[in-house]
């Protein structure tokens, strides 16, 4: 029973690893396009940022 | 369009909307862009709750489990980066062949966007499908077809994005990284039928032709993790796709800047009669 509950136990470390990996990665990237974004944003003049 | 600012009290534009919705003055974003955030930071909050609390682990109960465990929650967001970057290169290819065939300059910033994008989604492939073969086959790494071909992916547009900063001449680059992104995609469908093709370690496609090899709460959170992932690419590739743009703005303003400099330069080292005459003709 010990056995199974470790191997369990085992198991969720290796899910939590996979997702914290991907939403750490993913969030990661996204902040830093955000971020690049708008400060080369910053040097363009609004006319030339057509989507706003 | 945000207006500029006008009086010395106000230096610059504080950005529209209110609470989450408000959108920078300086950014990628737009008001679309923000609710489609919003929406896709709710599903993906709904996903989370599907594959680790709601959905029950492979415990091979019925005929179409695998004893997978609770191991199988890894296979709800491996699946959806791997089609997730299958649709990035295609994407990529799509666009680089259209920029090819019109030469509008939007369609190569669309490629590289896209490249980029997909290179995050392949590395996170690679790592989750990583994760999950060190505690299923008791190994990182095995240098099986389906693994080779997804690092041979990886490394091909790696290969691409380098060659796009290497090359500086906007028009040279955006034909030669056309090309590579094009070349690149046969590998693509390499990467997908490996383990048909080839005696393979990795497991073969768990929904093929409608016939699942999971059901119930399980194949719903697999189908509801590809959209949700599927979303969030097309999240990130408008802004992504914005940034590009801007870059290549900022770019052409460097140019123009460095032409008109050089042409000055020209002129100051003429001789002064003909300095003069350029200087009058300009």
């Amino acid at each position: 029973m010990a056995f199974l509950i470790a191997a369990q136990d085992d198991e969720w470390a290796y899910v939590a690893g996979a997702y914290g990996l991907v939403i750490a990665v993913l969030v990661a990237y996204a902040a830093w396009t955000i971020v690049r974004g708008r400060r080369i944003g910053r040097r363009l003049p609004p006319e030339e940022r057509r989507w706003m | 369009m945000n207006a500029q600012p006008s009086g010395p009290a106000v230096a610059r534009d504080t950005g529209t909307g209110a609470g989450l919705l408000r959108v920078h003055p300086d950014g990628t974003a737009s008001r679309g862009s923000r609710v489609f955030g919003l929406v896709l930071a709710v599903a993906l909050a709904a996903f989370l709750a599907f594959a680790l609390v709601l959905s029950p682990a492979d415990r091979g109960a019925t005929a179409s489990e695998n004893e997978m465990g609770d191991l199988v929650r890894i296979m709800y967001v491996h699946v959806p980066v791997a089609i997730a970057c299958y649709l990035a290169f295609l994407v990529t290819a799509v666009a680089s062949a259209a920029y090819l065939w019109k030469r509008t300059e939007g369609w190569d910033l669309l490629a590289a966007a896209s490249a980029e994008v997909g290179v995050v989604f392949t590395a996170l492939t690679l790592a989750t499908g990583s994760i999950w073969g060190h505690i299923a086959w008791g190994t990182w790494w095995e240098w099986d077809a389906r693994l080779t071909s997804t690092l041979l992916l990886l490394v091909l547009y790696l290969g691409y994005l380098a060659l796009r900063r290497a090359v500086l001449d906007p028009v040279v680059r955006a034909k030669r990284a056309a090309v590579v992104g094009l070349v690149a995609f046969v590998n693509v469908p390499i990467v997908h039928y490996s383990v048909d093709w080839w005696r393979s370690l990795h497991q073969t496609a768990t929904i093929s032709r409608f016939d699942p090899s999971i059901d119930g709460l399980k194949l719903f959170a697999l189908l509801f993790g590809m959209v949700v992932v599927q979303a969030l690419y097309v999240w990130l590739m408008i802004h992504r796709f914005r940034l590009q743009y801007a870059e290549a703005q900022l770019e052409a303003k460097g140019l123009d800047l460095a032409l008109a400099e050089r042409r000055a330069e020209a002129v100051a080292d003429l001789p002064g009669p003909l300095a003069g005459a350029q200087k009058g003709s300009s």
